[in-house]
């Protein structure tokens, strides 16, 4: 595997009022990697990804995209540059047919028409219920649409939130195959955040844990698992 | 690429050729009919683009546009304000350039005010239209090269015509609405505008420029709507401040829900059947007709959110088709 | 410009705005508890009005009948809306809450007209008026104005003393949590709604007293309880009634240097101004 850089996040600080949501933030994200992102509950996962994907204006700091600096330009901007993202509560367009959901992102990254993205439908086990509208999917189908629609994106990077939070184990391993799928298939980079312990520690190869804002640890599953400032985020306490 | 017709889903039932013909329909109706019955039907033909002039924004996007009247009494206004200054001049035009003047300048209003008004959501946006119709309507009231509450009349100052070839423009104007109404639901823009209407929010992380489509089919809208004010103007030889009367909003609003928002022959049934009750209401219960529309209205919006077309839809389901 | 007119203009500025800001509060106490802008408010301001009014034909001595029935009236009226509409907004799209309020007003207008019939009507309580130099003031509207204040002081007291009052800041901060807590939300929305709608016909009855009104008369008013609450941030029962008194205030100066027919242009334009500027209103806090 290539160790090119494909992001590098220098120094991203968000605030939210007085409240200091990521502080100082660095990450090199490289090319085909799978990054895992963990940390307790408020640690700034979802906002990292928010301030990745430009909804929100990072306080501080810079976003670079294949060597070019993505740092508040507008989310529909990052998302054609080849960023997609699913979303922690999992918000399709309830309203439209899951392939019109799909074809949403195909057609405005300028990427993808009917028949590619019926093609994602296949790869995420969906094309059986592309006419039904998607809020009439169950909850794991409604995360597999989230993720067909941001590859209709055909991104370089997948930012993947929590996707595996309320499935049945079947699910998760289920979910765990298909990720490592798409990434060959697609030549993908991903970062995941997940708090499905057993799924992200399998399936990353590299983690990244965040503690109150704060990048406390990096390295590989193993690594951190043995890390002692991490054990104590998680536990509160020294083990 | 941006005009690539797109076909998902269920085959659908070709509402765009249901559409035209009830349309053709009630164009030879009104062109061979008596007088009176022209005036009716014109009357509900104008009702009809109104309808669709505010579905295409609020019934795609999910804004909720109460002002959209506003560009109905700019367009009624921009045809006046333009034949007294041509006739000072000394010279007219065809009519039909007035009218295209009119729907011009209300979508170029709308996209100036949209800059402001369209980062605003929700109730916040609703309320803002509501006050810009306001404003307007009380700007026109007290300025006096603007006729204040007297309005501006026109007779002799445009070329005199009859009402069938004033039924003859509007008639082209409601094909071209309904036709770009199809155009817009079944490309890109039309699947920006449902996604918007969804969660804006996604929609733009999912790489639509929200604030440029909400923009444009805003324009859009105005632009129908300036082109039925600049209808009514040469209808009754003068542009009134009534035109900016909130009730025509509710009359588009009423006609967009009782047939079905966001699809192409939804406006098309709304408007047809609520002009036939609201002309039977009126005669029958002169006193009651507003209880009785209001009654009507909370009643379709709570049960029958869908309207005619989603009634219907519930069992073409089944069969495996569905109107659009 | 004269020292009196510019005095006179403000007292008048002030009058009206204690009455915008009545009507704003209604609007915000609703919003801030349910998350719904009540779009019926003008029509429902019109019927305080015309509740007051008849209360008065029937008892033509004193003002004060007229206001107490207006409010039990009102306190009443909002459990019936709530109950019978209102209830079954909750969680809808906001298409779907605007259009209900819409038909809601053509039904209440229409009944008003056929109760009270199109003519604009007024209380004619005679309330002297005190000169004081050029400068005037009439005792009703002082009246108002007092009646006004202590209507928002109740509401402010209620809010922060009764138990009822912590419910509700409760329910506004967190529904969620104040659910989980054991609040019956169905009861708060209840009585949110009917505080709500009570200020309104408070502010009509008011209003009664001091501008003829008639069946359709609403809508202005109701736009300037908007453009008050939009300053006054929603949900901010006291920043609405200090958006009330600015707008009165500038009401009043374009009344008396301009026209007081371009006072709600200028009202509107003001609101677009702070929308742009600052969306979260003028009193509210930054993100």
């Amino acid at each position: 595997m290539s160790q090119e850089n494909i992001m590098t996040i220098n120094n991203v600080t968000k605030m939210f009022g007085g409240i200091r949501a990521l502080n100082k933030v660095n990450v090199e994200v490289k090319k085909g990697e799978i990054l895992g992102l963990i940390g307790p509950n408020g640690s700034g996962k979802t906002t990292l990804f928010n301030v990745i994907s430009g909804f929100y204006p990072a306080t501080e700091g810079t976003i670079e995209f294949k060597g070019e600096n993505i740092t508040n330009l507008s989310p529909h901007k990052i998302a054609r540059k080849g960023i997609g993202r699913t979303f922690q509560i999992v918000r399709p367009f309830g309203d439209m047919t899951v392939i019109d959901n799909v074809l949403v992102s195909g057609l405005f990254s300028g990427k993808m028409g009917v028949k590619q993205c019926r093609d994602i439908l296949k790869t995420t086990r969906l094309i059986e219920r592309e006419g039904d509208l998607a809020e009439m999917l169950n909850l794991a189908e409604k995360r597999r649409l989230e993720i067909a629609r941001a590859l209709a994106l055909s991104p370089e990077i997948l930012l993947l939130d929590e996707t595996m939070a309320g499935l049945t184990h079947t699910e998760v391993d289920e979910s765990l195959k298909m990720i490592s799928g798409i990434r060959n298939e697609f030549g993908l980079t991903i970062i995941l955040v997940e708090h499905v312990m057993r799924a992200i520690m399998a399936v990353s190869e590299r983690i990244l844990v965040l503690s109150e804002g704060t990048k406390i640890a990096e390295g590989s599953p193993k690594e951190v698992s043995e890390n002692e400032q991490v054990l104590t985020a998680y536990l509160g306490r020294r083990v | 690429m941006a005009m690539q017709v797109l076909r998902t889903g269920l085959t659908g039932i070709n509402s765009l050729t249901i559409s035209l013909g009830f349309l053709t329909v009630i164009g030879i109706l009104g062109l061979t009919a008596d007088t009176a019955t022209t005036g009716y039907l014109h009357a509900m033909v104008e009702l009809m683009i109104l309808a669709y002039s505010l579905n295409l924004f609020t019934g795609l996007s999910g804004y909720a546009n109460f002002g959209h009247v506003v560009f109905y009494g700019l367009g009624a206004y921009t045809v006046s304000v333009v034949a007294v200054s041509l006739a000072s001049m000394g010279f007219a035009l065809p009519t039909f350039m007035y009218i295209i003047f009119a729907g011009i300048f209300a979508a170029t209003f709308a996209l100036v005010i949209g800059y402001p008004v369209l980062r605003l959501r929700g109730d916040y946006f609703a309320i803002a239209t509501l006050g810009i119709n306001e404003a307007v309507r009380v700007t026109i009231c007290n300025t006096p090269w603007l006729g204040e509450g007297r309005g501006i009349y026109i007779l002799g100052l445009v070329p005199t015509y009859d009402i069938k070839a004033l039924y003859i423009q509007l008639l082209v104007i409601a094909f071209a609405v309904v036709i770009t109404s199809y155009l817009v639901l079944k490309t890109k823009l039309g699947y920006g505008l449902r996604a918007i209407k969804d969660d804006e929010d996604v929609a733009e992380m999912m790489g639509v420029n929200t604030a440029k489509y909400k923009r444009i089919a805003y324009a859009l809208g105005a632009f129908f709507a300036g082109l039925a004010g600049g209808v009514v103007t040469l209808q009754f030889a003068c542009s009134f401040p009534e035109y900016f009367f909130i009730g025509r909003s509710v009359d588009m609003f009423v006609s967009i829900v009782l047939g079905g928002t966001g699809t192409v022959l939804g406006p098309m049934i709304g408007a047809t059947l609520y002009w036939m009750v609201k002309d039977h209401l009126l005669i029958s219960f002169p006193y009651f007709h507003l209880i009785i529309f209001g009654t009507i209205l909370i009643i379709l919006v709570l049960f029958f959110p869908g309207g005619i077309i989603g009634l219907l839809n519930r069992f073409l389901k089944k069969k495996g088709r569905v109107l659009e | 410009m004269s020292l009196e007119l510019l005095a006179q203009t403000i007292i008048n500025g002030l009058f009206i705005g204690f009455l915008f800001g009545l009507a704003g509060m209604g609007l915000t106490i609703i919003f801030g508890v349910m998350k719904i802008i009540n779009f019926a408010t003008g029509a429902m301001i019109m019927l305080g009005a015309y509740v007051g009014y008849w209360t008065y034909t029937y008892w033509p001595y004193s003002a004060i009948p007229g206001i107490i029935v207006s409010v039990g009236v009102g306190f009443l009226f909002g459990i019936l809306v709530y109950q019978v509409l209102v209830r079954r907004l909750i969680g809808k799209p906001l298409l779907t809450t605007l259009l209900v309020l819409f038909g809601l007003t053509s039904i209440l207008e229409n009944s008003m007209l056929n109760l009270w019939s199109p003519n604009p009507r007024s209380i004619p309580i005679d309330f002297p008026t005190y000169s004081y130099g050029l400068i005037s003031i009439s005792t009703s509207r002082v009246f108002v104005s007092i009646m006004a204040i202590v209507a928002t002081i109740l509401v402010l007291a209620v809010f922060k003393y009764t138990t009822f009052g912590r419910i509700i800041r409760a329910v506004i901060q967190d529904k969620i949590a104040a659910t989980l807590m054991g609040v019956d939300v169905n009861r708060v929305y209840t009585l949110g709604f009917s505080l709500g709608v009570t200020l309104t016909f408070l502010a009509g009855a008011l209003l009664a007293m001091v501008y003829p009104f008639e069946p359709f008369g609403g809508l202005p008013y109701a736009l300037m309880a908007f453009v008050v609450v939009v300053l006054g941030t929603l949900g901010n029962p006291v920043g609405c009634l200090f958006a009330g008194l600015i707008i009165g205030t500038v009401h009043s100066f374009v009344g008396s240097y301009w026209t007081l027919n371009m006072s709600p242009a200028v009202a509107y334009l003001i609101m677009i101004i702070t929308f742009l500027l600052r969306p979260q209103g003028l009193m509210g806090k930054k993100e």
